[in-house]
């Protein structure tokens, strides 16, 4: 499994309202998540040993109390990868509460299950 | 059995490092600015990928990116500084506000992060001009 798919697959876990870069059905409480670009990475012998992949997951829903995602989505997160969360903004014009999360992976392909 | 070394000083050596110390916020001021210019730099170029439409945005942006003055914080123990956004752009827009958004995104824009990767990408070059700089300062106060 490529480590994009750890984390499709930990937000599928949790909503079926998922998209990747755009948003799938604009319909809250729905998700969009993408990577962003690499992060900390080890090199020796003249090429990469170990590297990361860095992105967020955000969340948009209605709820200004108690939206359950809000916690899923972290602890989906949490069997996955590092993560934290790096803002939650409230948009004047829609209503909509918009929590937004970002993420690291080690890059490459990981087993599933694996044991970090 | 363990040997006891003695290093015999004389007191301009001492009287040197006391001037280390009370020279502090001068020392952490160098350094944190070094490290906030690197971060700063990057930002900017950064801010090159940005879509624009009319360039309000990245105009504003470019003009607002700053950097705060060195805080002492906790009585002197530690010390801090601001990478950021000031003022407004040409439609009255916070800087601020802006760039938020660019980076990540509303449901009505899609993100554009650009702060977050720059601050990955230079951040071992920010602590390496931090260490330069407090080097730098720490050889001038030493040397009277």
């Amino acid at each position: 499994m490529s480590c994009l798919d750890v984390i499709k697959n930990a937000l599928l876990s949790v909503s079926d309202n998922v998209g990747h870069y755009e948003a799938l059905k604009k319909d809250p409480p729905y998700i969009v998540w993408a990577e962003d670009g690499a992060g900390r990475a080890v090199f020796g012998s003249n090429r990469k040993q170990a590297g990361t992949v860095t992105g967020t997951v955000d969340l948009f829903t209605n709820e200004r109390d108690g939206e359950p995602l809000a916690d899923a989505i972290p602890a989906a997160l949490d069997r996955v990868c590092a993560w934290y969360l790096e803002s939650v903004q409230y948009e004047d014009d829609t209503g909509l509460l918009h929590y937004e999360w970002a993420w690291e992976v080690p890059d490459g392909e990981i087993e599933p299950d694996q044991d970090w | 059995m363990a040997k006891l070394s003695q290093i015999k000083t004389g007191e301009a050596f001492v009287k040197r490092l006391d001037a280390l110390g009370s020279n502090a916020d001068k020392v952490a001021e160098a350094a944190l600015k070094a490290g906030a210019g690197v971060v700063a730099d990057e930002i900017r170029g950064g801010m090159a990928t940005l879509p624009e439409r009319t360039g309000v945005t990245k105009r504003g942006l470019q003009s607002g990116l700053g950097i705060s003055p060195v805080r002492a914080a906790g009585g002197r123990s530690s010390y801090d500084v601001k990478v950021g956004f000031d003022g407004y752009n040409e439609r009255g827009e916070p800087n601020m506000m802006m760039a938020r958004i660019m980076e990540s995104g509303t449901s009505r824009t899609k993100k554009h992060p650009f702060i977050r990767p720059a601050v990955r990408r230079s951040q071992d070059r920010a602590v390496a001009a931090m260490d330069e700089a407090f080097d730098e300062e720490c050889e001038k106060i030493m040397k009277g």
